[in-house]
């Protein structure tokens, strides 16, 4: 699909394990907008490293297993 | 109005900032182009009164939609892709700016270098206040078109 990045990610699928976290709470978290979040999580845009981190740091795992690029 | 909610407040104040736009410019630049197409001089009482119009329009618009949009909750913080959306926006409308202008300088060397051809021809023979316009009409339309671009960014998602 057009306007796809090539890097995937497990947003949605931490965010529910993290006591179905809401986007807006992810997005407070992150400092960000709710409508960048549903990008990040739709792979319509690519976060920087920092806010990738800062992902990852929240539900407290490595930036490999939020973020995938394929071999 | 529930896709509207579903903005962020950077877009619906982008939303907000091209409907001004086009409403001062739909005020100001025909009336300032009737007023040089009948060859009424410029004269200050004029360019006066339309230049404070224009400010009225633009405060007054701007009073009614901050008093639209900002009865919401806490501000929202701009984030990197809004500042990548606004840097992108800046360069298109850069290059709007630089064709506009190189234009308007084309004209100036072509009236200055040809002054005979451009007597015969009314696009071409400009006063000075004329091109002032002509400049000030590129800012707006690469501003914008800065916004729209935006827009167009926000809606796409990346």
């Amino acid at each position: 699909m057009g306007g796809k990045t090539a890097i995937t990610n497990n947003i949605r699928r931490l965010r529910f394990e993290a006591d179905e976290m809401t986007q807006a709470e992810l997005a407070e978290l992150i400092g960000v907008t709710r409508q960048t979040l549903i990008a990040i999580e739709q792979a319509k845009y690519s976060p920087t490293l920092e806010l990738a981190f800062k992902i990852a740091r929240v539900f407290d795992v490595s930036l490999d297993d939020v973020f995938k690029y394929p071999e | 109005m529930e896709l509207f909610n579903n903005f962020s407040t950077r877009e619906k104040n982008l939303w907000s900032e091209l409907l001004v736009d086009i409403v001062i410019g739909l005020y100001y630049f025909p009336k300032m182009f009737v007023m040089m197409a009948s060859n009424t001089e410029l004269s200050g009482g004029a360019m006066a009164e339309l230049i404070t119009g224009t400010v009225i329009l633009a405060i007054f618009m701007g009073i009614i939609i901050s008093v639209f949009l900002h009865t919401q909750k806490k501000p929202e913080q701009v984030d990197e892709r809004d500042h990548l959306f606004d840097a992108r926006g800046s360069r298109i409308a850069y290059t709007v700016l630089g064709l506009c202008v190189a234009l308007v300088i084309g004209h100036i060397i072509v009236n200055e270098m040809l002054p005979e051809v451009a007597r015969d021809r009314a696009l071409l023979n400009l006063s000075p206040v004329a091109i002032a316009h002509l400049l000030l009409l590129s800012l707006y339309l690469s501003s914008v078109i800065k916004t729209v671009m935006q827009l167009f960014f926000y809606r796409r998602g990346y």
